[in-house]
């Protein structure tokens, strides 16, 4: 199957053509800067995190003014999309009401940031929102509904297989039932969610390997495994087994700076990369940037262009206690073919994963295909083709 | 998966003595010689008390507090309930139900299970057969009684049960630092939903016909107002009849002797998640000699059909299940051998008295 994979896909190379509408206005309102930094002059971030520091310099701090500037130019048409994060606490929930202890000789200011978000309540009807949910949890958080409802899509990174598990306690009491499902209106909301990956920053770090390197060890795992996840203390057990049994596991036992973990990440054939609070993982995308082949526990939620198995990467049932040794174990008994994989995992990567590009591109681009009926005039055909992201397990 | 579950094939001999309080018997359909069940299901009529098979109620109780403080009993294993009694979702479902039209109010039956907060000397087993992925809040005492807690929906990092529950989002370091969550994480089972118990009754009385297989797919089941895996596979089934392949589908009910007959007649049969990932469709086709077809779990299982020796797994993205059923199907001699292979699988361990004993086997070490 890999070898029909790689012969369809072609030579290893970026995904980065597609280009949205220079003139095209966007507001990015939340506690990441993906869009800003990919498209910097056509965008204006404003900041709502607690910590007023964002990953960009020109940002905008959320303030009141700032409120009533915003909404003059939406009401005069002057932004054409509005991108919105979600945060995974309310405004009220003690864990954003620290920001406001933090500065105690500015408590107005800081409320009033980390309320941003909530204030798109009050945004205009007619202005696209695309909204992203990046967080470890598989539910909406009740004070994040009120985006799926005025959002024309609705990105969610742990995104149930079920997607209507979704509302799990927070729309709904317990598991929607079939009453629930049945109404119109909720599967309108249905309809707008999108999974979307973790996905993995473009840094001058994690790029920094660009040629096939020398391999050292089998396999290398830098986990942290002090209780995090059931997931990663099952699998320490058997990777300290099969260690005993001659395969080279390189055990990172402390944190590394992350060029060295990049690094000794790439002289291992495999990179175990379990997963943690959520599915999704840094690690997934890392790994193959370093040219390593991922091993990941079989995935529990609807993925954005997965790493497909035994293309991109392997995949081990937790609950069969072999399951991972027996992958690890015939995976390395073909080392040309996993040099193919990596090769073939790191332009998947490159051409799907990589914030901010293409990341923004699917963002933007699915938004604006959405808010024009199915594709946007003023998109390259590529954006309008990446829109229809979910076609992923192609012959 | 813990060691108790290597365990399957210790005898248990003499068989337990259960005390059962929950809305099923599943443990007296096993052991019905010495078992006590009590009945916390509101709508239950049927009553034996020869037979061990109570209706909760006032009049039962000493009956039922005297037994949990005995000694005679080996286990005592409580079925859990996704509403507290008391909370207007549990009085309402009481109140406003078809038996109430002919005066039967049962507000004092779903207290059942709270009688383990008395004092019990026998262990105390928890059973959680709940479509969703997390521990009722209903249940924390029930978990924090229990010396092993069985959960069907199970996630592979089992932090997640507690969340939006025992947590508000998903537990954090923080959380699982702390020594008590580690310890009732600790009693934390896997647990099969297995064969339902009326197509098992049946399967007893009678034989499962073993048709010559004439079907390359069945499906029978819930579509409209399910899952969305469902409604997605279900458009990628039935383009597959383009291709020729011969596909049999039922929206309604049917009864159970043309059910397991078109099992059966079936190579494969498809078995997508409905509310939760397992469903009983997964074992009934294996018990016919098919091969289910399911999408890939996203739960932690005990003792699973294994990807190529008893089912077939897809992933739920478009395109995966079309793969992998035409390949499966250009490979029919090997589906054969996976469906004889699975039907022996359900038989030893997912059958409801197979996962009962699994059930007092694990609780026999406490």
């Amino acid at each position: 199957m890999w070898k029909s994979h790689f012969k369809a896909n072609g030579p290893n190379k970026m995904h980065v053509e597609p280009l949205i509408p220079s003139s095209l206005r966007i507001l990015e309102i939340g506690a990441h800067a993906e869009i800003k930094r990919a498209f910097p002059d056509q965008t204006r971030l404003f900041w709502t995190y607690y910590k007023s520091r964002a990953p960009v310099p020109s940002q905008e701090l959320f303030s009141l003014e700032l409120a009533w500037r915003l909404w003059r130019d939406l009401r005069a048409g002057k932004i054409d999309l509005i991108v919105a994060w979600c945060s995974p606490y309310s405004p009220w929930n003690f864990r954003e009401l620290k920001g406001v202890l933090r500065a105690p000789l500015r408590p107005l200011t800081n409320l009033v940031r980390i309320i941003g978000v909530q204030w798109l309540r009050l945004v205009p009807g007619a202005i696209p929102i695309v909204a992203i949910d990046n967080e470890d949890s598989r539910v909406i958080a009740r004070h994040n509904l009120f985006l799926l409802d005025r959002a024309k899509c609705f990105f969610k990174r742990e995104l149930p297989v079920d997607r209507w598990q979704v509302f799990q306690r927070t729309g709904h009491a317990g598991l929607p039932g079939p009453r629930f499902r049945r109404e119109g209106k909720n599967r309108t909301l249905i309809r707008k969610l999108h999974p979307i990956s973790l996905g993995v920053s473009g840094t001058e770090d994690s790029l920094l390997i660009s040629e096939f390197p020398q391999k050292v060890t089998d396999i290398f795992v830098g986990v942290s495994a002090d209780g995090l996840s059931t997931v990663r203390d099952q699998g320490i057990a058997q990777l300290r087994a099969l260690a005993k049994q001659g395969i080279i596991v390189d055990f990172a036992e402390h944190r590394l700076e992350y060029r060295a973990y990049m690094q000794r990440m790439s002289h291992a054939w495999l990179s175990w990369s379990p997963e943690g609070l959520g599915w999704d993982c840094f690690r997934h995308y890392e790994a193959p940037l370093a040219w390593s082949v991922p091993i990941m526990n079989s995935p529990t939620i609807a993925r954005y262009m997965p790493l497909l198995d035994g293309v991109h990467g392997f995949y081990y049932q937790p609950d069969d206690k072999r399951s991972l040794a027996q992958v690890i174990k015939s995976a390395l008994a073909d080392k040309v073919r996993l040099e193919a994989m990596a090769t073939e995992a790191r332009r998947h990567v490159l051409a799907f994963h990589l914030k901010p590009r293409p990341f923004a591109d699917l963002i933007v681009g699915t938004a604006l295909a959405r808010s024009h009926g199915g594709a946007y005039p003023g998109l390259t055909s590529a954006v309008n083709l990446t829109t229809s992201h979910e076609q992923c397990h192609r012959p | 998966m813990s060691n108790a579950t290597d365990r399957e094939h210790l005898s248990l001999s003499p068989e337990p003595k259960i005390i059962e309080i929950g809305a099923a018997p599943f443990m007296w359909r096993a052991f019905p010689q010495t078992t006590q069940f009590y009945s916390t299901w509101p709508d239950e009529r049927f009553q034996n008390d020869e037979r061990g098979f109570h209706i909760f109620s006032l009049k039962q109780l000493p009956r039922l507090t005297n037994a949990l403080q005995s000694a005679e009993f080996d286990m005592v294993v409580v079925h859990s309930s996704a509403f507290a009694p008391w909370t207007l979702n549990s009085v309402g479902r009481t109140l406003f139900n078809r038996g109430a039209l002919e005066g039967h109010l049962p507000l004092f039956r779903r207290f059942g299970q709270q009688m383990i907060r008395c004092r019990v000397t026998a262990p105390v087993i928890g059973l959680d057969f709940d479509d969703a992925a997390v521990v009722a809040r209903a249940d924390l005492f029930l978990l924090d009684r229990a010396g092993l807690y069985f959960k069907r929906e199970l996630p592979p990092d089992y932090w997640r049960l507690f969340a939006g529950t025992m947590h508000r989002s998903i537990p954090t370091p923080r959380f699982r630092s702390i020594v008590k969550n580690q310890k009732r994480l600790s009693k934390i089972r896997p647990i099969s939903l297995g064969v339902s118990a009326a197509i098992f009754a049946w399967a007893q009385a009678y034989r499962v016909p073993n048709f010559e297989k004439s079907v390359d797919v069945f499906f029978a089941g819930r579509i409209k107002n399910s899952s969305i895996v469902r409604q997605r596979g279900f458009e990628e089934l039935l383009s597959l009849k383009a291709d020729g392949y011969v596909i049999d589908v039922s929206d309604q009910r049917l009864p159970i002797d043309e059910y397991l007959a078109r099992c059966a007649a079936a190579r494969v049969v498809w078995a997508p998640e409905g509310f939760g990932w397992q469903t009983f469709r997964q074992y009934e086709a294996a018990l016919c000699g098919s091969v289910p077809l399911c999408n890939r779990p996203t739960i932690e299982l005990h003792k699973p059909l294994v990807h190529g020796v008893h089912a077939l797994y897809y992933d739920p993205e478009p395109g995966s299940l079309r793969k992998v059923l035409s390949g499966a199907l250009a490979e029919r001699e090997k589906l054969s051998m996976f469906g004889a292979a699975a039907r022996d699988h359900v038989l030893a361990y997912h059958t409801p008295t197979a996962i009962a004993r699994y059930v007092a086997e694990c609780a026999s070490v406490l």
